[in-house]
């Protein structure tokens, strides 16, 4: 795994002189080292960190379009960090944060819960395995936005909306649900309503979860049922032969074996949840307000891009921090 | 197979559990399926017809005939198009660029090439949001002389920003697994480092390869929020972009919308359909070791 | 007499400009064409009001009239139109010679200077202004300076179902909001619908213009007063709020209007599901086509009914979405004529005539005229509700006033807020703003 420093490789060794590395660096094999490695770093450096740097730089100003004498440009007027106070003072950015945690966090609870279990059938042996296997990973294909519009037409509020439909022939609702509306869930019991209110939740958020979950469960699923492959048999044998029981094996030797590719894949989808626009923007325009959403409408409705970029470069530095948290604990465990 | 009187009651749940999984994953896709090949008043009746009636092929015609310039066929075939070239695009970019970072990073003893890889992972887990307005900002303004608002050319160098990353990651995985050794034999027969890297590593690393160049197609062909904000016209939109542009007409003709998504999903089912198992095993193998 | 003043007023500049050799002088002179082939660069929308086919059939008409002038059309949707007016307005020079500009966009293009005023454009050529109705002017003027020429007139009707009204006992539509509510819970008491009425009340732009409306149905649409203070919780904008609120909660409206638009409000009409519409005026062309719709012939356009006392002059109350064509400000100071000629071209009455099946004209003269009146039997009923047109608020920052009224309207109809704290939320957070 780690690369051994000796001359074999080609480079170097640190203690050469600084002049007399740049002259071989730029001459012979090593040059080739250089070469393939320069345009992915230069790819970062201008395409990722740049702008991400520009968007700081933004977001400390009020930055605007202005048409001045006949030319267009955007002006930035230094004021500190004014936009982010004035964002942390406003409750309507709090209810986004509030909103995003929960759609991250019902999203990554349901995958990784429905994503074991479907892993787990999917290791089952039965006639047709190969086919159910292929078929479950199907829906992953579709395109968000199809996916959006397909969720938007099975949820649409009138009584030719699919669910709606299902469910009034079935008798199983008397009227049909706008199931799109952002309206508080579990009103019975009116203290637990306002509490999943405050945390984010409302009806057309679980529907656009749900449509989401649709799509994006197989990857979870095929990716565990990789892992489930991997865990040999033995390791069952050994704990049937101590006598434990079928929900003890999963406990105590597959879940802790599942580990390292359940650690991918709360990375990958942690990143992916955190930026979810798509969907929401598609089914809901601004009536959702995430922290993508808002970013976007302050942006390019309202024209503020300082704002527009103080919101983006918040999630940009929650992202790379819980980035940085997973990735140093999938380092430390291939060392 | 453990227990004799066991068997009966677990194969039925299993096979109970099946079907509705089947019924789950295929219920919507048929609901879109019938949606594709109706008629619009058999799309907003109620109760709603689960067999495609009113039946008619016309909205799929209507992707294809009639191209004039705004015309949907013209929408649409713009559209794929403009998917298809920036995505093969993409892939090509990302698995030149990505693999060759990735055989340095993997080989050369460089001060910091740990780093240097978890910037590049953690590059590829930034949200989109986060880049879009200072990208559109920079190319708006002061890049505006290249050009390159609303092309394609733009789209896929973000697009390879984002991709890059996991690239890297995963064939840094591919080419940490293969020895030294193989290498080194090569150049002592009298290969040079680059001769060898390509005759004899890639095709070793070719799952990879695969794995890598797939993801990054599914992700490059799905992209929505790039297009929406950089590339608008039908000069450089993509496909879920046209579907989006469908849905803003004055009726939600819900039917034609079902069957260009459809038509935009071809690709990527058939990509999954057959090569499923290259990309599942491409993106554990950075992490299981077997 | 309005029309003398124009007259003497082009005169004057006509002379003025030939005697001093201004760019007006040039404006003045018909069909001169370009020394050399120019593009014109064109930003419209592909939805909605003209077709993109009859847009380039105009484009054609201008080419025969300017040979060396074509025009380059960008069609976007809608909902990109405002970001690719700022696009173009952030570039050194600007990406489109003439842009569609929303009527709610006037304020903010004035204020931070994304367009030109047209005034002098107009005053030298447009000879016949008092023909466009001064309530179409209104959409686009700021502090007296017009910001777009008017290019689409767009407003709402009332439409009703006269067999679903008559199966209730109904020979004719409601004229007051009390015979509306009536008439509403008769359709629903005695199972003939099962919800009467169906609007566009899903968070967006759309929820604004309806609750303008029916504002203006209680009296008066002006969400900000003389002092340019919003005055939403209080007299007719408090009401509307109210009934919008009641005709929910009692199931008069179908509660799908909470995600619906405009195209799905008027699918539920062309269903035959809702006895009611409240909608642009696309509406009449679709209740007609047997392809869309299940209730030809049983449609009627008309004026909306309104509160007792409330608009003597009009006895209407509506809601426009006019449209203009404007030009940005960062247009190269060489192609603002021939940017002019374009506007004045596809905004002409003999334009406009060409094309009545697609829209109503912004000239009365057309709108009244022999044609118009033959295709379309209802033009007096369009006429008075074009009359009664509300704007909506002509400030600055119009879009995120909007933003405001569009969350709490909307919570205040589905009830997650009481009406009047919605109202006095919305208030305080539209003040907070300035």
């Amino acid at each position: 795994m780690s690369m051994p420093a000796t001359p074999h490789s080609g480079f170097p060794s640190r203690k050469t002189p600084v002049r007399r590395r740049l002259f071989l660096a730029l001459t012979g094999e090593y040059f080739w080292f250089y070469a393939l490695l320069l345009p992915s770093i230069l790819v970062l450096i201008g395409v990722i960190l740049i702008p991400m740097v520009f968007a700081f730089q933004m977001s400390l100003g009020n930055t605007n379009i202005v048409v001045i004498g006949g030319k267009g440009s955007i002006q930035s007027q230094w004021v500190g960090f004014q936009n982010y106070l004035s964002l942390f003072a406003s409750p309507l950015f709090w209810q986004a944060f509030r909103e995003t945690v929960y759609f991250w966090f019902v999203s990554i609870v349901i995958e990784v819960t429905l994503g074991i279990g479907l892993a787990v059938l999917m290791n089952q042996k039965f006639w047709g395995r190969k086919v159910f296997r292929l078929i479950v990973f199907i829906p992953w294909a579709i395109p968000t936005v199809v996916n959006s519009m397909l969720w938007g037409m099975i949820f649409d509020g009138d009584n030719y909306g699919a669910l709606n439909d299902l469910m009034l022939r079935l008798h199983l609702i008397s009227t049909q649900i706008v199931w799109l509306n952002p309206m508080p869930v579990l009103t019975q019991v009116p203290w637990l309503s306002n509490t999943l209110s405050y945390l984010g939740a409302n009806t057309a958020m679980n529907a656009i979860i749900v449509g989401d979950e649709w799509k994006t469960l197989p990857i979870v699923a095929v990716l565990v049922l990789a892992g489930l492959q991997t865990i040999p048999h033995e390791y069952y044998e050994a704990a049937r032969v101590e006598g434990a029981s079928g929900w003890t094996q999963f406990r105590r030797v597959t879940l802790p074996l599942l580990g390292p590719i359940l650690t991918v894949v709360l990375i990958l989808r942690t990143m992916q949840l955190l930026r979810a626009f798509t969907m929401i923007f598609n089914l809901e325009q601004f009536g959702l307000p995430l922290l993508s959403i808002q970013a976007y409408q302050q942006a390019f409705s309202f024209g503020s891009f300082g704002t527009g970029s103080a919101i983006s470069f918040m999630i940009g530095i929650i992202a790379l921090l819980i980035a940085f948290v997973y990735i140093k604990q999938l380092y430390k465990g291939e060392m | 197979m453990r227990f004799i009187h066991a068997i009966k009651p677990r194969r039925i749940l299993v096979y109970l559990l099946v079907v509705i999984v089947l019924f789950w994953t295929l219920g919507p896709l048929y609901f879109l399926i019938i949606t594709s090949l109706k008629e619009y008043v058999g799309t907003i009746t109620y109760p709603l017809p689960w067999l495609p009636r009113p039946f008619t092929w016309s909205n799929y015609s209507v992707m294809f005939s009639g191209y004039s310039p705004g015309s949907i066929s013209y929408r649409f075939l713009h559209a794929l198009r403009n998917s298809i070239v920036a995505s093969t695009a993409t892939t090509l970019i990302n698995l030149v660029l990505g693999s060759s970072a990735a055989y340095v990073l993997s080989r050369a003893p460089i001060k910091g090439k740990n780093a240097i890889s978890m910037l590049f992972l953690a590059s590829n887990l930034l949200p989109t949001v986060a880049l879009i307005i200072p990208f559109y900002v920079l190319t708006v303004t002061y890049l505006n002389g290249l050009q390159l608002y609303d092309t394609n050319t733009l789209l896929v160098i973000v697009y390879t920003s984002f991709s890059l990353g996991l690239v890297i990651w995963i064939m840094r995985g591919y080419f940490d697994s293969i020895p030294i050794e193989l290498e080194e034999a090569a150049r002592v027969d009298g290969c040079g480092r680059l001769k060898a890297l390509v005759r004899i590593i890639l095709p070793l690393t070719a799952p990879g390869l695969l794995a890598t160049g797939l993801l990054t197609f599914l992700t490059s062909w799905d992209n929505f929020i790039l297009p929406l904000v950089l590339a608008p016209d039908s000069s450089g939109y993509n496909l879920p972009f046209f579907i989006y542009s469908l849905n803003g007409q004055y009726l939600h003709l819900n039917n034609q919308i079902a069957a260009g998504g459809l038509l935009s999903s071809i690709p990527p089912v058939l990509i999954v359909l057959f090569f499923g198992k290259y990309i599942v095993s491409g993106l554990t193998a950075g992490s299981v070791k077997g | 007499m309005l029309k003398n003043v124009a007259i003497n007023l082009s005169a004057l500049a006509l002379l003025a400009g030939s005697i001093l050799g201004t760019p007006m002088a040039q404006a003045a002179t018909a069909h001169q064409s370009p020394a050399k082939p120019i593009v014109l660069k064109v930003l419209y929308m592909n939805q909605a009001g003209y077709t993109t086919q009859v847009l380039r059939q105009m484009a054609a008409g201008f080419h025969q009239e300017y040979p060396n002038v074509t025009v380059q059309f960008t069609f976007l949707p809608y909902g990109n139109m405002h970001s690719a007016i700022l696009t173009s307005a952030a570039a050194p020079n600007a990406q489109y010679d003439v842009v569609l500009s929303d009527l709610i966009w006037t304020g903010e293009f004035a204020q931070r200077g994304y367009t030109i005023p047209l005034n002098s454009y107009i005053d030298a050529d447009i000879k016949n202004a008092a023909q466009i109705p001064g309530s179409v002017w209104d959409g686009f003027k700021i502090g007296g300076r017009i910001m777009a020429m008017p290019f689409l007139a767009n407003f709402q009707n009332f439409y009703y179902n006269k067999k679903l009204l008559a199966e209730a006992g109904f020979k004719s539509g409601p004229t007051t909001m009390a015979q509306w509510l009536h008439q509403m819970e008769v359709l629903k008491a005695k199972k003939i619908v099962q919800y009467p009425y169906e609007d566009s009340w899903t968070q967006a732009e759309g929820l604004v213009c309806d609750y303008v409306r029916t504002a203006g149905e209680f009296g008066n649409g002006n969400l900000f007063n003389a002092q340019g203070k919003p005055v939403m919780n209080q007299g007719p904008a408090l009401q509307a709020l109210e009934w919008m609120h009641m005709l929910y909660a009692k199931g008069l409206a179908n509660p799908n209007s909470l995600t619906a638009d405009e195209p799905t409000a008027a699918n539920a009409f062309a269903s035959g599901q809702a006895a009611f519409n409240t909608n642009w005026t696309f509406v009449t062309g679709i209740m007609n086509d047997k392809t869309e719709s299940k209730i030809v012939g049983d449609g009627v356009v008309a004026t909306f009914p309104v509160a007792p006392g409330t608009n003597p002059m009009t006895h209407s109350a509506s809601i426009s979405g006019f449209q203009g064509l404007a030009i940005p400000a960062n247009t190269p100071a060489a192609m603002r004529p021939w940017a002019w000629k374009w506007i004045q071209f596809a905004t002409s009455p003999k334009v406009q005539a060409q094309h009545l099946h697609s829209q109503w004209p912004v000239w009365s003269t057309v709108a009244s005229s022999a044609a118009e009146k033959r295709l379309n039997p209802a033009w007096k009923v369009y006429e008075e509700n074009l009359n009664a047109v509300y704007n909506r608020p002509a400030v600055a920052n119009y879009l995120q006033v909007s933003s405001i009224i569009q969350q709490y309207v909307h919570e205040a109809i589905a009830g997650t807020l009481p009406v009047k704290q919605a109202a006095d939320d919305m208030v305080q957070q539209i003040e907070a703003l300035k």
